[in-house]
Order: structure tokens, then C-alpha cells, then sequence
């Protein structure tokens, strides 16, 4: 049986990602509910999965 | 006092009620069960009168019609029939007893009524109720009721308990009791007949079917179903006022009633522990409500589902909310049962659930008052447990709550409930402090000490590492011992030393390409020497090492190389790649002399990338991992601390390059100053031959993955590799059997399993098999500064024993994929609890960590799979469907239908007026995929099953059918003998009497395994040449009944493979031997479209005269084939010798003028090649007639040792007579001088050259030797394998899928 | 203090948490939501507050303000 992950893709556009990023650059999707952890920030968002995406795409090359 | 009044007017008798039939059913399950009992134990504290007691307790069974019936079926069903109640003094089902004289009279009381309540009540003959009173003390008293369920609910205990109370204070007063309150049985069962017939049952049930008509998953905290016990195991706990006090402030804030609060809190739990969103619970409910039940005992209450979502956003005001209005809204349909919508629904016989666990809260009443004593109630049993139930008692004793966990011991053990229970009593305690409207996500299930242990404990791997890189400590090894050795490759041995300085020359070389740190070098080179000096070289020049597998698809190759950007690549030989733009350094004739021996300088930093390895993709492209050098070297550093090699260690390489196994087989030795030991290429799939190898060199440390492992043991030598210090296991799960079955064959050597995946630097955990451990073989603990977290859908941790997915932290993580920022992102996410800034990798593998610390894993989240050990995301094979025209949507599958045989299936729907073709579909697949991940069978459906709620059911494609077992039905006996012969030797369900056993995909080896067994069942003898003229069983029987076993025509020249279809036919021509059976493993995949002949040498048959030149046997054999096909143009094809023949036929056919459109050479090579060899003798003969066979020879020296050798194989040879095997010899030997002899003419047109590239002794062959004698090109394909092997499964399969796309180019 | 209509109204809308306006007299309060514990909780607060004395039953029997009413022997 599969289970769902808070990183899995959505097809809603509701806003329930963030982007975060860290000192070094580097950057992670998060669902909004939890708590960012320490060392990170949001970056992006709150916005839909596949807007912080797009936002990862563009800003990772 | 007045006298005991008239019996109450018997009731005779009535039907059940409905919920009455539920329990019927349920007790009938298990007759003897006393689990459907329900007790009470009133703990009176105070003067009581006992006689009082009794007589009041007499009449108030008098007054309750439910306590005065048995039950019993009838042709109408069951009824239940009044009873008599005999008063007290003549049996009166009152056990009264005085235990002040026992040493613990209440243990004593409670002894007896566990006993009690463990007897079964006969409800045929009834009483079905049980009464107890014993006195513990002066004034204290306990009062023991039990009654079987069938007949009184709780409320109805209450009803019954209170006017007993009434009664006996009227006794004891002297007065009179009144009336009785209660109304009648048989007024319940018209009530509930009323409803049962009423519109609002109707409604009732359509409201309930419409609730769950998507027949939901019904998480339980156990996993699975089972039925309910003779007992249940119970846990018992208090919560404390302060606690009451403040759920039921809560309760205000969020306007909802305390038991609601409850209820929501064990709905987050449940979700938690099952990673659903979707929660079902199960309300029992009263059911009295306006009802006349009110004022009558009986058995009325009812089970509702309770539907819940539940996820990390939510919170819990709303969470709460939900459990308001779901109840409000079930209680309007409650009157519907359970069970009626469990049968609705049609769960009954499956072992489904309808609801998960239950949440039964019993509000406060006032107790019975015994004559102003006061009284404390407690349950001992509520009834059968089919899951968990959580009993919930407000006593308002000021003790605040009593909550019991029940749970079926078929699925909970004491602990786990009590852990349950643990977990549930701190998570309600921190919902009551926390604010109502945060997300849920800030809730997580562990205790405090179980956070501890799973976060911080199990996770002590901290080791600070001097920064080193992958290469530097081989350098520095090679300084340490120069002299050791570091490398066997088959017959060569290289010094540190000298690897050192071939590594480093290679190195300069590679820099002076542009090479240096943080750029990448493609390798594409088999197993080798080379491949080592290659690996260490880019290393060298601090570059990062792609390995790329050369048998992959030219296109897949392409896009890997576009995608990585490599410099350059490394391979040995020019043309191992396509041409892709991309430099191709071919180390074969590359002058290195210019460059010194010495280490290059380079500016290269634990942070560059070490390797970059693809894996599987699941949009539909593989991604690149790249993995910098401080991760590999932590994990070569724990590996060398975990298990130490020492100068005496042999370490085996066998994994290919491109899985990251081969990471620690290749570099561990060289840093520890151990060596390194090559198999050979393809050898690694050779269970026989690991042995010998591991043997003959002495090798002290090797890795499988488990199906490997299995594959190995079953070979007889395994057990004699005793010199092996340690093995590994990693890749696949390893099953507990495998590794006992090691532990049987190799007691002393020590198996450990690993687990890993290439994001993390080859392995993350660890555990050391120990023989007599059972169960399921955990993957372990962490490696150093390594972090594992088992996550729940909120990402917070699971408890010990729940199950959650695994992340993975620490210094092992690679960089991240190349070129994929976005999807980086996703996988590589902030790790929420380990020091500020860094990364966990979620690897998708579920897994749930040990009360001591190690993982289990369980299985994946997705729909990646592991084939073998390899990795797989079907998602990649899907998309590579779905982009074929014909294909409207499509789905992949590993399918284990039978035990032990996994196997790759795709689904596909047509497009619009598309009729997809399974063959095209495979032959398409195979240009784009490598050879693991093309499904071994494709089914093409109308439309893909689906479930209720509308998903993709994966569970319901069907099993794929062979087209065998179709047409009409057997004639005969024989017909119908042969038919299941056929499907048994090919291992399919049936075979039809007309199909072919070569298109089934019977090979030689299938084809005497049938001999044999047809020889055992019809006593008739038949040769394998008889299954080639008769490949059917229909055309088998008439072989067999027109006596006709034998057909020598199988050796006549020509010898129709396949004889039918209407594509241009193939030729293939014979190996030394003269004999072409060993081409029958084509037939299946060219598909029954493609005639196949193959010629074969004069001189098998009958005595005749062997030809004298090679011309004159060509000459021959192309005279054959325009007896078949007496135009152009013409397909030919030759292993061998007849590599060499179909050469000859085909310029001849040229010279002729006809056209020739395919020359295909399997590992063959022209006269010149050969001229300097000496001409074969008898040995070389019987080695070549092996060969022939797929074997290499062992000790056989005479033509009865070849012959016994076959036959003991279970070779197709084997069934030569022994004069036929004679001219067998005569003709190799003839062969081999003709060939020497002869000299080529130039063929105009392409080659499609089969190389078996595996090291071998006869080294200097080289396909390039057929450049003066082709006019066209050459087209290499490297096949992993020895010259003998090339005949056989899997390499002939793989040869049979290129040629099969060559053809089906010709065919337009 | 006495118990009125008014004040029945109001805390039995309170404690289906609802608006009295919107908790009509004659309504079955079960359609409410009105369960066991609602019930116990409201008899706990009118012995409390007002030294009124109900059974379970007898509420359970018509689970309506108006039937209530009667039952507590309240008129107004």
C-alpha cells in the first residue's frame, strides 16, 4: 500500500508549500504545517507545490 | 412485609431483536466462547442484609423479562423462550459467599469471578445471567453480575442494578417496592420489528450506504484483521482530575463534550500510527433515545463508523468539529446495525473491517444506593474485543477517569497495548496544554523517553574524521607497500606500485584533457585491469567517475552523456560508445610514456563530487547522484573500523560498476593494503564459477544481494568457500531462510546486511546475521555520523514499533541529483532534528525502529522496486509506454505469481484506433531502457481496473495469459498427455495442442528436459530432432503414433527451425560441431512471424563425404537456401565457425548477384585469425563439441567422457547417437582445417558484429581483423559473456532482442 | 434561584452549541446532536445551579425543551 508523503506532489493550488533555503544555499521544499527547523528560512511561499517548483527551478541554475 | 407477588405472566416466546440476531451470529462463530459475556463487580461499602439482597435481586429478575429466557433455533429462526427463575434457597442463580476468614478475601472474590467468567453460558437452556455476592469485610461487600450480551446491554445493567437497589432499600424498610418500572421484552422486539419494516429504515440504510460506499481503508493499530478471542487483554489507567479538569476546559473551548475531545485525540492517533489520512472509529451507542428502551432492560445498543480526516494542517478545533457533526449525524441513522451495513457492504466474508478501533465513553449516573451504603462499580469485562476497544468510566468518585484499552490478543500483546495506552495518556495531556487552533503537525505520538530514544539515542554515531578523500589514503597506501599486491585480474597480478603509476600516468594524461575537480569523466569499460587504473586515474586528476554499462541502449547512453557534461570518456577499445561529440579516450594503443609515474597535483577537496551514479527516474529519465568525497570516505572509514582488512584480505570485485556496491569492492582493499581480486566480466551471474573463483584465489570478502545469495548457495561448491572472512548482503531485503541457509553452508563466516541508497553513499545501517534469530532480518543501526529518523506523515517521529518512512541524515548525504534543483529539493529536505542547516534524504522505504535500536524495514511508500537488487521506478518504465503512439495510458508491475518468480509486466490501453503489439512494444522499450527494466510480458487491456473511489486498483490487473493454452481441444489422449507436458517443461498454465514449443520460448535445454519426461509418461522414445519436426503436440502425437520416434532429419542439412510466417527467412549457420540446435533460442523472440533455417554439416546423418574447402561447403549451403528461398535478398547469421561459413555464403550469394541485407557474426573471426594456430586434435575437437554445447571442458578426454558430459547436463546433444557424435568430432576437426585453408573475398554491405567480450585466453581476436573483407561498416555490440556461453539464455536472448530490432528495420 | 423556560432554552443551546433562537421548543434535540453526556451534564448543572432533580430516563424519554418543561415542572 502506498503512502502519501508531505513532499509528494499535489495537484491542488492551494498554498501549502514553502521553499526554504539555508546558509549555505542550499534549498528544501517544506509542507507549511510543520515547523521550519533551525539554520533554515523560508525563501518562497507559502504557495502551491508546483509554484515552489517553478521557484526552485529557476533560482537552481 | 408483604409477600413476594405472582410471578410476572411469561413471556412464551419471541424473536430476536435485530441487535439480539447479531449476537447470535457472533456467538455461533465459537459456541463455546465466553467472551460474549459482559460482567460487573459493586463494591458495597456498608451494612447489608444478605437474605434482603437475595430476595431483592429475585424480584427484580422477576420484573425483567430479558434475564428469564434461553435461546434456541427454530425452523424460523432463532426465538428466545421464557424460563422459570427459581427464588433464592432453590437455586436461584446467586453464589453467596462470607470470606473474612481468607487471607485476602477480595482476591479470593475476584479469583472466583475470573473463573466464572471464563465458563461458557449455555444459551439453549439458560439462566443466562450469573449473580455473585461475597462479603470481604465487615462492611464491605462485592456484588458480581455477568450476563451474556445477547440479553442486556450496559444501560440495561444500569436499569436492572438501580431497581434491585430500589427494591432492596423498600425490604430493608419494611415497605413495599412498588411496580415495576420495566415495560416489556416483547415490547422491544415489536419496537425494533416496527422499525425494521418503517421508511426510516429505508433511509437508514441507503444514509449508510452512501457514507461508505468507497469502502474504505480501515487503518488499525495492528496492521490487520482478526476475529475476537475467548479473552482480550485489558490495560488498565487513571486519568487524574487535574488532567479531567483540563480536557474539559478544553472541551468548552472548542464547544464540544469531553468524550468528543477523547475521540479526536484517539482519532490523531490512529492516523499517526497508520500513516492514513482517513481515520474510521467506531461510537457504540445507546440507542434509547425517545425510546421506549428507555425503561427496558434489554440488548439495544449499536456500533456507528466514525469517519475522520485527519492531516498535519488540521487542527484540532477542527478536528474536533469533525467528530461533532459526524456524530450528530450518525446518531440520526443509528438505529441501523452494524452488521447489517458490514453485510451491505459485503466485508462479511473477507476479514474486513468497518470500522477501526472503538471509543466507548460511560458518563457519570448516579450508583445504586444499597440503603445509604455507598457503592463503586467496576467493569470486568464489556463484551467481545474484535480490535481495540478504549473503555472510557466516569465514576464521579472524584478519582477522575478510569480508561481501559482492550485489545484482542490475537493482535496486541500486553506490552504494546500498555504502550499504546502510554502514548495515547501523554498525547491527550499535551493536546489539553497546547492551543486548540495550531495544525496538528505540532503533535507526534512517542512519550517523552521513546522521543529520546528514536531522536537522540539510537543516533550517538558522532566520530570526527580527519578530511580526507576517496584517493588520498590509496596513495598513501601504495607508499606504505608498494611491493604488496593490488589487483588479480585472471592471470595478472599488479603491485601497488605498479597500479600506482599506470594510475598516475593515466592521471596527467586525463589532466592535460581538461580534467581536474568538479568535472566529470565518463568510464565505459568491462571488468578489467583498466577499469581500476581508470577509476583511480580520474580520482587522480580530481575528477568525479561516471560509470556508464556499454550494453545500454545507444540512446540511453546519450542522454546520460548529454545530461552530465562529462569532459571526456575513458573506454577500452575505440567504438564502445556511440558517437555522441563526446571525446572518447580508447586506452587500447594509447602511448603513455610521456607521462611520469608520479602523483598529480591537484586541488581537489573533500567536498568535490567522488562519483556521480545513475539510478532509475521516475518521470520517465534517469538522474544522477553525485556523491562528493566526504561522504564514500566516512563510509570506507566506518567499513575499515567495523571490519577490519588487513594485507592478508582478498576483496572480491564482481558488482558492476555502475551499481554503487562497487564502490567499496573496488576502493576499501586499495586503502587498507588488502588486494583486490577481478572476476570476470558476466562471471558475476555464474554461481559456479564465484566458487571456483572464490576458492581458487583465496578471496576473504565478497557481497551478494540476497537473491544472488540464494542463487549461490543452491550451488554445490558454495559451501566448500570456507576461507571467506565476511560477506555481505545489501541491495534487496534478505529473508530470515536465506540467511539461515548460509549459516547451515558456512557456520564460520560471518553475514552481515547492509542497507543504503545511493543518495547516502552506498550504505547507512548495518546488522551482523546471528544463527537461531528468527523473524525478519532488521537492516540495523546507523553507520557513523549518520542519523536515521523514522518519520510519521507530520514528519514527526514514530514511536518504537510504529511504522513510518526513513530518513536519512549525516555525512554520508550526497550533493545532491545533477542538474535537478527542483527535485533535489523535494528529496533532499531540511533535516528537522539535527544541527542547524543540514539536509535528511527521505529515502520513500518504510521502516520502524526496535525497542534496541535497530531499523526493520518494511517495504516502500512508492512504486519503486528493487528486480534482483536493481532499482527500479516503474514510473520510468510507464512513461516509456506511454509514449508509444499506439499507447493511450500504461502501468508497469513486478508480479510475483508464483513464489519466488518475479517478473516485470506493462499494462497498456490502445489509442484511439490503435492496436498496440506486445513485440513492438518490448522492441521499442528496448532502445530506450537497459535490458533489467524491459517488462518480460505486456498485457493490453480495454480499460485498467478501478477502485471505488476511483484510483487505479493495482491489484486487479490481471495476470498476464500466454496466447499458449487457445485453440482446439486435444484429440487424444497423447494429444491431451503432450499438451501438459509442454506447459509443464515451459512452466506456463497451459499450452494449446498447436502451439509450437520453440514459440513458447523453448530452447534446446527445454527441449530434452521434454524428451525425458515425454519418454517417462508415454514409454514411447523420441529424440529432440522429433520435437523439431514435430514442435506441437498435436504434430508430436502423430510423430508418436505413426511410430516414427526417431527423425534423423533433425540432422539433414537443412533443418527448418521454424518453417512457417512470412518474413524474409533467416539462415543461420552451424558452429564447429556442424550441428545449428543451438540456435532454437532465437525462435521466441524473432517472434512466429520470422522463418528460421539453419544448414548444417554433411556427414551427421549418414556417412558422406565431408567437403574439402570452405568454398565448396559454402557453395553448398547457399545451393540449400535457394531451394527455400530462391531469391534475395537473404538474412544470415553464424556463431563461430558458422560466423566464418555465413561470410563465405554471403559473398557467394553477392557474386551470384543477389542481394544481401543482413550478415550477422556471433564472436567470429576470419582465417587469417587462425592460420598460425595449429589445427585441432581429438582434445580441441571434444573441447569445441563441448563448447557447442555451452560448456568449456573439464576433465574429459575421450568422446564417451563428452557424451556422459552432456548427458549429466541435460544437454539437447546429449540425445546423439553414439555414431552421430563420432562424425561430430570428424567434423570439427574438418572445420577447423578447412578454415584455416581458406581465403576471403570482400563482402559488400554492413556487419552486425556480436563480440562475446568476457577475457579469454585466445586474446589477440579482434572483429577489427574483418575489415578487409567487409566493404561496410562494422556494428559492435558487446555481449558480457565466454565464447560457449553465447548460445544460451540470457546472452542469446540479448542477442535475439538486437537482431529482432535489426529486422524489424529491414522488415519496414 | 428558579429554573424558567428561558433559562432551559438557553443552556441546552449551549450545550449543543447553538444559538437559542435557532433551538426551537418542540425540536428533537437529538437532530442536535443532544447525547447521554449532554444530557448527564445538563442534569449535573441544574442540581447545581437551581437544586433541580431530574432522572436520565425521563429526559432521554422526550428529548425536547417543550417535554422538558413539563417534566421539571417548569411553566415559564
Amino acid at each position: 500500500m502506498t503512502r502519501t508523503s508531505p513532499f509528494d506532489p499535489t495537484e491542488s493550488d492551494s498554498a501549502t508549500h514553502l521553499v526554504l533555503a539555508n546558509a549555505l544555499g542550499e534549498r528544501s521544499l517544506w509542507p507549511c504545517p510543520v515547523a521550519v527547523p533551525a539554520g533554515w528560512a523560508a525563501e518562497y511561499g507559502p504557495a502551491s507545490y508546483a509554484a515552489c517548483l517553478r521557484y526552485v527551478e529557476s533560482e537552481g541554475r | 412485609m408483604t409477600t413476594a407477588p405472582a410471578a410476572v405472566p411469561e413471556v412464551r416466546s419471541l424473536p430476536l431483536t435485530a441487535a439480539q440476531s447479531g449476537m447470535w451470529y457472533a456467538q455461533r462463530l465459537d459456541p463455546d466462547s465466553p467472551a460474549q459475556n459482559t460482567a460487573e463487580c459493586l463494591e458495597i461499602r456498608g451494612p447489608l442484609a444478605p437474605v434482603l439482597f437475595a430476595e431483592a435481586l429475585h424480584r427484580t429478575v422477576g420484573e425483567t423479562d430479558a434475564l428469564r429466557v434461553r435461546i434456541e433455533e427454530t425452523p424460523d429462526g432463532p426465538r428466545q423462550f421464557a424460563i422459570d427463575i427459581e427464588p433464592p434457597g432453590h437455586g436461584f442463580p446467586l453464589h453467596a459467599a462470607d470470606l473474612r476468614d481468607q487471607g485476602d478475601p477480595s482476591a479470593v472474590a475476584y479469583a472466583w469471578m475470573r473463573d466464572d467468567l471464563a465458563r461458557p453460558l449455555d444459551l439453549a437452556t439458560g439462566p443466562l445471567f450469573r449473580h455473585a455476592l461475597f462479603q470481604v469485610g465487615d462492611a464491605h461487600w462485592l456484588w458480581y453480575q455477568r450476563v451474556h450480551h445477547i440479553v442486556l446491554d450496559g444501560f440495561g445493567y444500569a436499569l436492572v442494578a438501580r431497581r434491585a437497589a430500589e427494591v432492596y432499600r423498600a425490604l430493608a424498610a419494611g415497605g413495599d417496592p412498588g411496580p415495576s418500572p420495566f415495560g416489556r421484552l416483547g415490547a422491544l422486539v415489536t419496537e425494533d420489528a416496527a422499525y425494521r419494516a418503517s421508511e426510516a429504515c429505508d433511509a437508514d440504510r441507503a444514509h449508510w450506504r452512501a457514507a461508505v460506499a468507497d469502502r474504505p481503508e480501515v487503518p488499525g493499530l495492528a496492521g490487520r484483521t482478526a476475529l475476537p478471542q475467548r479473552t482480550f487483554l485489558r490495560q488498565t489507567a487513571r486519568i487524574d482530575t487535574g488532567l479531567t479538569g483540563r480536557i474539559e476546559e478544553l472541551a468548552g473551548e472548542v464547544r464540544a463534550t469531553w468524550p468528543e475531545v477523547l475521540m479526536a485525540t484517539q482519532a490523531l492517533y490512529v492516523s499517526r500510527a497508520t500513516g492514513s489520512f482517513g481515520v474510521v472509529l467506531g461510537v457504540p451507542m445507546m440507542g434509547r433515545m425517545g425510546s421506549a428502551a428507555l425503561r427496558i432492560p434489554g440488548m439495544v445498543m449499536n456500533v456507528v463508523p466514525l469517519r475522520l480526516h485527519v492531516t498535519p494542517a488540521t487542527t484540532f478545533a477542527e478536528l474536533t468539529r469533525q467528530v461533532v457533526l459526524g456524530i450528530r449525524a450518525a446518531r440520526r441513522h443509528q438505529r441501523y446495525r452494524y452488521e447489517d451495513i458490514r453485510r451491505d457492504l459485503g466485508l462479511l466474508g473477507e476479514g474486513r473491517a468497518l470500522v477501526g478501533p472503538l471509543v466507548n465513553v460511560m458518563p457519570f449516573d448516579y450508583g445504586p444506593d444499597f440503603a445509604g451504603a455507598p457503592t463503586e462499580a467496576h467493569n470486568l469485562s464489556a463484551g467481545p474485543v474484535e480490535d481495540l476497544t478504549v473503555n472510557v468510566y466516569d465514576r464521579g468518585d472524584g478519582a477522575g477517569l478510569r480508561i481501559d484499552h482492550d485489545g484482542n490478543p490475537a493482535l496486541y500483546g500486553q506490552t504494546e497495548l500498555a504502550a499504546h495506552q502510554e502514548r495515547f495518556l501523554e498525547l491527550l495531556g499535551r493536546i489539553a496544554d497546547s492551543d486548540p487552533h495550531l495544525p496538528l503537525a505540532a503533535h507526534s505520538l512517542p512519550t517523552a523517553a521513546e522521543r529520546t530514544a528514536v531522536v537522540e539515542e539510537f543516533n550517538r554515531t558522532a566520530r570526527p574524521l580527519p578530511p580526507t578523500t576517496l584517493i588520498g589514503p590509496i596513495e598513501a597506501q601504495a607508499a606504505r607497500t608498494p611491493d604488496a599486491p593490488a589487483l588479480v585480474d585472471g592471470g595478472q597480478t599488479l603491485s601497488y606500485a605498479q597500479l600506482d603509476g599506470r594510475a598516475n600516468r593515466l592521471a596527467r594524461y586525463l589532466v592535460s584533457r581538461g580534467v581536474g575537480p568538479g568535472t566529470v569523466v565518463a568510464l565505459a569499460l568491462p571488468r578489467s585491469a583498466g577499469l581500476v587504473v581508470a577509476l583511480l586515474a580520474v580520482l587522480k586528476a580530481g575528477g568525479a567517475y561516471l560509470p556508464l554499462d556499454p550494453d545500454y541502449p545507444a540512446q540511453r547512453l546519450r542522454y546520460m552523456t548529454e545530461d552530465a557534461a562529462p569532459v571526456c570518456a575513458v573506454t577500452d577499445v575505440p567504438g564502445r560508445l556511440p558517437d555522441t561529440g563526446l571525446p572518447q579516450i580508447a586506452l587500447e594503443g594509447l602511448d603513455l610514456s610521456g607521462h611520469p609515474g608520479l602523483t598529480p597535483p591537484r586541488a581537489l577537496t573533500p567536498q568535490h563530487p567522488a562519483y556521480v551514479i545513475y539510478t532509475s527516474g521516475s518521470t520517465g529519465k534517469p538522474k544522477g547522484v553525485v556523491v562528493p568525497h566526504a561522504a564514500i570516505d566516512n563510509r570506507l572509514r566506518w567499513m575499515q573500523d567495523a571490519y577490519p582488512l588487513g594485507a592478508g584480505d582478498r576483496v572480491l570485485q564482481k558488482t558492476p560498476s555502475g551499481f554503487d556496491v562497487s564502490v567499496w569492492e573496488f576502493f576499501w582493499p586499495l586503502r587498507e593494503g588488502a588486494t583486490l581480486v577481478l572476476a570476470a566480466p558476466g562471471g558475476h551471474k555464474d554461481p559456479a564459477y564465484l566458487a571456483r573463483l572464490i576458492r581458487e584465489q583465496a578471496v576473504t570478502t565478497c557481497h551478494f544481494v540476497p537473491s544472488m545469495l540464494q542463487v549461490f548457495l543452491a550451488e554445490p561448491d558454495a559451501a566448500r568457500c570456507t576461507g571467506l572472512r565476511r560477506v555481505f548482503c545489501s541491495g534487496e531485503a534478505l529473508a530470515r531462510e536465506t540467511a539461515q541457509e548460509f549459516a547451515r553452508l558456512l557456520p564460520d563466516v560471518p553475514l552481515h546486511n547492509l542497507y543504503g541508497p545511493t543518495e547516502a553513499a552506498v550504505d547507512v545501517t548495518y546488522h551482523a546475521c546471528r544463527p537461531g534469530d528468527a523473524g525478519p532480518v532488521p537492516i540495523g543501526r546507523p553507520v557513523w555520523n549518520t542519523r536515521l529518523y523514522v518519520l510519521d506523515p507530520a514528519l514527526a517521529p514514530c514511536p518504537p514499533g510504529i511504522a513510518g518512512e526513513l530518513y536519512l541524515a549525516g555525512g554520508q548525504l550526497a550533493t545532491g541529483y545533477l542538474g535537478r534543483p527542483a527535485l533535489t529539493a523535494t528529496r533532499f529536505v531540511a533535516d528537522l532534528y539535527g544541527p542547524p542547516g543540514t539536509r535528511m534524504y527521505r529515502t520513500g522505504d518504510l521502516a520502524r525502529w526496535t525497542a534496541d535500536g535497530e531499523i526493520e524495514y518494511l517495504g516502500r511508500t512508492d512504486h519503486q522496486v528493487k528486480l534482483r537488487g536493481l532499482r527500479i521506478e516503474l514510473g520510468e518504465i510507464e512513461a516509456a509506454l506511454a509514449a508509444d503512439p499506439a499507447v493511450s495510458a500504461a502501468c508497469a508491475l513486478v508480479r510475483e505469481d508464483r513464489p519466488g518468480d518475479q517478473r516485470l509486466v506493462g499494462y497498456v490501453t490502445a489509442a484511439d484506433g490503435q492496436d498496440p503489439d506486445p513485440e513492438a512494444l518490448r522492441r521499442r522499450l528496448a532502445t530506450a531502457l537497459p535490458d533489467h527494466m524491459v517488462p518480460g510480458a505486456f498485457v493490453v487491456l480495454d480499460g485498467f481496473p478501478l477502485s471505488p473511489n476511483g484510483k487505479l486498483d493495482r491489484a486487479a490487473l490481471p495476470v498476464p495469459e500466454s496466447t499458449a493454452g487457445e485453440g482446439r481441444v486435444p484429440r487424444s489422449h497423447q494429444e491431451e498427455t503432450l499438451a501438459r507436458l509442454f506447459a509443464e517443461v515451459l512452466g506456463l498454465p497451459s499450452v494449446g495442442v498447436d502451439d509450437a514449443f520453440f514459440d513458447l520460448g523453448g530452447t534446446s535445454l527445454l527441449a530434452a528436459r521434454l524428451v525425458t519426461r515425454v519418454r517417462a509418461a508415454l514409454g514411447t522414445d523420441l529424440t529432440i530432432g522429433t520435437v523439431f519436426q514435430a514442435p506441437t503436440p498435436a504434430a508430436l502425437a502423430t510423430a508418436l503414433g505413426a511410430g516414427d520416434g526417431g527423425a534423423d532429419d533433425a540432422l539433414g542439412v537443412l533443418l527448418p527451425l521454424r518453417a512457417h510466417g512470412d518474413r524474409t527467412p533467416l539462415f543461420v549457420l552451424h558452429p564447429a560441431g556442424g550441428i545449428s540446435w543451438c540456435y532454437s533460442g532465437l525462435l521466441a523472440r524473432l517472434g512466429p512471424r520470422q522463418p528460421v533455417h539453419g544448414l548444417q554439416a554433411r556427414g551427421l546423418a549418414r556417412d558422406e563425404e565431408l567437403p574439402t574447402t570452405m568454398e565448396e561447403m559454402a557453395a553448398d549451403y547457399a545451393a540449400q537456401i535457394r531451394r527455400v528461398q530462391p531469391d534475395g535478398p537473404y538474412r544470415l547469421l553464424g556463431w563461430s565457425v558458422g560466423g566464418v561459413l555465413a561470410h563465405t555464403v554471403a559473398v557467394l550469394l553477392q557474386e551470384a548477384g543477389a542481394r544481401v541485407e543482413l550478415l550477422a557474426l556471433l564472436d567470429a573471426y576470419p582465417s587469417d585469425q587462425w592460420r598460425d594456430q595449429a589445427v585441432p586434435d581429438e582434445t580441441d575437437a571434444l573441447t569445441a563439441l563441448l563448447r557447442m554445447a555451452g560448456f568449456e571442458r573439464g576433465g574429459e578426454l575421450t568422446r564417451a567422457d563428452v557424451l556422459a558430459t552432456l548427458q549429466r547436463e541435460g544437454s539437447a546433444l546429449a540425445g546423439l547417437s553414439g555414431r552421430t557424435l563420432s562424425a561430430a568430432v570428424d567434423i570439427v576437426i574438418n572445420n577447423a582445417r578447412l578454415m584455416r585453408a581458406h581465403d576471403h573475398r570482400v563482402f559488400d554491405g554492413d556487419v552486425l558484429f556480436f563480440t562475446a567480450a568476457a577475457p579469454r585466453a585466445e586474446d589477440w581476436l579482434t572483429p577489427g581483423a574483418w575489415q578487409p573483407y567487409v566493404r561496410g561498416t562494422l556494428q559492435r555490440h558487446d555481449i558480457d559473456c565466454l565464447h560457449p556461453q553465447m548460445t544460451q539464455a540470457p546472452h542469446l536472448d540479448t542477442i535475439a532482442a538486437r537482431l529482432a530490432a535489426r529486422l524489424e528495420e529491414l522488415n519496414g | 434561584m428558579a429554573l424558567t423556560l428561558q433559562q432551559i432554552r438557553a443552556d441546552v443551546a449551549d450545550a449543543l452549541g447553538e444559538d437559542p433562537a435557532d433551538v426551537p421548543d418542540d425540536e428533537n434535540l437529538v437532530d442536535l446532536g443532544l447525547d447521554s453526556i449532554r444530557i448527564m451534564s445538563l442534569i449535573g448543572r441544574w442540581r447545581r445551579e437551581h437544586a433541580v432533580e431530574t432522572a436520565f430516563v425521563d429526559l432521554a424519554e422526550h428529548p425536547s425543551i417543550e417535554s422538558w418543561a413539563a417534566v421539571l415542572g417548569v411553566t415559564s
